[in-house]
């Protein structure tokens, strides 16, 4: 991969303590690019303190100062929470969402920021049962019923980060992205997403194996190392306000996904599925032609070797704790 | 129980209007904001000053109310949309998630939010609730300002899926009246034109920016103050949205020359091609509000006119004051 184009520039990774942005940190230090990565209430990642830096971007002020003199600013969506935490608490990823990105990009057009790659969410796209496009996204369609508040705020940040490039020229790009894995992920989080949920209690040997769901609910998870490069990749050519699916393309549905755990795990059990309990959107995968096209393929870290990479990244921690 | 109105920016032109409006009943209790401006003096309005983008403020503002109706916006006239179009979206788009996500927090029972006519397309026939396209591109001065709409309407109806509480918007379209912005810097066609003419000599040019075609719906303020309270007290959906319009659309230069007549002054308009404006047409349908809540304006534009430029006459020039 070709890093040139930022050499001699200042790069912001925003929200860069997320397992995004773990692993954009590593990679731009690795190529000697000049990186300071933000955090808030999560901890920066062990080895890399130094290039962290904490803000609270619901303050308009640590928008600003964050992006003062940078050339480049990459900014995560604040995950989402889990499905219990959607169901439970719909209303709490709202404001935070829309004050954050809102601000950073009103702070990255004051101060005159270069470029611009900003990380939306598949929870735009109303339900589907086939691989979406980004232009079969329909805005008279409401979001998937339990991302419908958070939906519509991405919706809505879509359309403000086009705003700032059409009418203050702010070179903006906007990836949606589906489910992303791998690690720097976080464990611990009660509000954890499935793949590391799954692989913590894996590695338990919990027994029984208790899965929410019917089991054929289809994700398209992609490993976080091949979506960073797809970031960086729309860094250097795609900042013109026009959203662009990254995903792996590969769907994958929770039985398949569950066996791959437990067999790099080490568990022998049967899973058992409660279909009572309740899942998320049943199908949701992008459909990667449009960055595929544009931007040339990314290679794909297959399922079997990503949950590898994390169990053993993952397995690692423990034993250094 | 008395019941507690709170009118949030009630010192702009329509919170005014809906202030003012229900300060006279005897069955409510009406509170108002204000931020920069000077704070009504009315002895049946209570006074708040907020900044509605510290969520603290807005807590404090909404606690205990039983109404909340959003008029509180930071607004430009053409000039400033053309000129700055991202102006203000931004911390529009903050200031109404705090207001929804705390009217939802304190259970406030009636939620009123105004938005407009401005995220409607351009249409030669009357537009109904049901016509606007979310997929189809906005005009481009208006796009910030009208996605906040669509966005917020998208809030109220999220928020009131959650049923703790119960949302009225209201797509209005172009207002006018009493405490209308009439600074020329400011304001919008209509006041700006009220203004001109009203401060022109006899013989004086009144100048029109760009070609005059462009048709808008005007509404008298009272007839949407009539309306929000409808709303109040007929509105028992946990979301509903209505058109409130005039129903009819005028033609920016035909405006002009109706405000000259009916000021009784001899005045010719004449229009500066330059000077920019929004080609559209729109005018509201407003069969469903008619339907469900009983209203239609009754205030005829002529009328409405009529009454403004005598409230202009009245509060602007015999004071020599700009509100």
């Amino acid at each position: 991969m070709n890093l040139d184009f930022l050499k001699g520039k200042k790069v912001l990774i925003a929200g860069g303590a997320g397992l995004l942005g773990c692993s954009l940190t590593k990679l731009l230090i690795s190529h000697g690019i000049s990186v300071e990565s933000t955090y808030f209430s999560r901890t920066p990642p062990k080895g890399l303190e130094a290039h962290y830096r904490q803000y609270d971007f619901t303050k308009f002020e640590d928008c600003l100062s964050a992006t003062s003199g940078k050339d480049c600013v990459i900014v995560f969506a604040v995950q989402a929470s889990g499905v219990s935490g959607m169901k439970k608490s719909p209303t709490t990823s709202i404001m935070p969402n829309l004050q954050i990105h809102a601000g950073l990009l009103e702070a990255c057009s004051q101060n005159g920021v270069e470029k611009v790659v900003w990380v939306s969410s598949s929870t735009v796209y109303q339900e589907a049962f086939y691989p979406i496009r980004e232009d079969q996204l329909d805005l008279n369609e409401p979001p998937y019923k339990l991302y419908l508040g958070v939906g519509w705020v991405y919706r809505y940040l879509e359309q403000l980060a086009q705003c700032y490039y059409l009418q203050r020229g702010l070179q903006v790009g906007i990836i949606r992205t589906a489910n992303i894995y791998g690690p720097y992920d976080h464990f611990d989080d009660i509000k954890s997403h499935v793949i590391p949920a799954l692989i913590k209690r894996a590695l338990n040997k919990e027994d029984p194996f208790v899965v929410w769901g019917n089991g054929y609910t289809t994700r398209d998870f992609i490993y976080v190392d091949d979506l960073a490069v797809g970031v960086i990749k729309v860094l250097d050519k795609y900042c013109i306000a026009d959203p662009i699916n990254i995903s792996s393309g590969a769907p994958v549905n929770v039985r398949e996904l569950v066996d791959v755990i437990l067999k790099t795990c080490g568990h022998s059990t049967t899973p058992h599925y409660d279909p009572t309990k309740p899942t998320a959107v049943p199908y949701r995968v992008l459909d990667n032609t449009k960055f595929d096209t544009l931007l040339g393929k990314i290679e794909r870290t297959s399922i079997e070797e990503g949950i590898r990479k994390t169990v053993e990244w993952y397995t690692s921690t423990l034993s250094r704790e | 129980m008395r019941k507690k109105i709170l009118i949030l920016g009630a010192t702009g032109f329509i919170g005014r209007n809906v202030a003012e409006y229900f300060a006279g009943m005897q069955d409510v209790e009406v509170c108002g904001t204000y931020y920069k401006s000077a704070p009504l003096e009315h002895p049946q309005i209570q006074m708040i000053q907020a900044d509605l983008r510290s969520s603290a403020e807005v807590d404090n503002a909404i606690k205990g109310m039983d109404v909340v109706i959003q008029a509180a916006a930071v607004t430009s006239g053409a000039k400033d949309i053309v000129t700055n179009p991202v102006v203000h979206i931004a911390d529009n788009a903050v200031m109404n998630s705090l207001i929804f996500r705390s009217a939802f927090d304190h259970a406030t029972a009636h939620v009123v939010f105004f938005s407009c006519s401005v995220l409607y397309h351009s249409s030669d026939t009357p537009l109904r609730e049901t016509d606007f396209d979310a997929n189809r591109e906005m005009y481009p001065s208006y796009f910030g300002g009208a996605w906040n709409k669509v966005y917020f309407e998208k809030m109220c109806e999220f928020y009131a899926r959650l049923g703790r509480n119960k949302y009225t918007v209201l797509r209005h379209s172009n207002i006018y009246g009493p405490y209308d912005k009439y600074d020329l810097d400011k304001s919008h066609v209509f006041g700006a034109t009220v203004t001109k003419v009203m401060t022109a000599k006899e013989g004086d040019k009144i100048r029109v920016w760009g070609t005059g075609d462009e048709e808008r719906d005007l509404l008298y303020a009272s007839d949407l103050t009539r309306c929000v309270d409808l709303a109040i007290s007929k509105q028992e959906k946990p979301f509903a949205l209505y058109n409130a319009g005039y129903g009819r659309s005028i033609s920016v230069k035909d405006l002009v020359s109706k405000i000259i007549e009916l000021s009784g002054k001899e005045l010719v308009s004449e229009h500066d091609l330059s000077k920019p404006s929004i080609r559209t047409k729109v005018c509201l349908d407003c069969t469903k509000a008619k339907e469900e809540l009983g209203w239609a304006p009754r205030v005829s534009l002529d009328d409405g006119i009529r009454k403004t430029l005598a409230w202009y006459k009245e509060n602007m020039l015999a004071k020599g004051r700009q509100l």
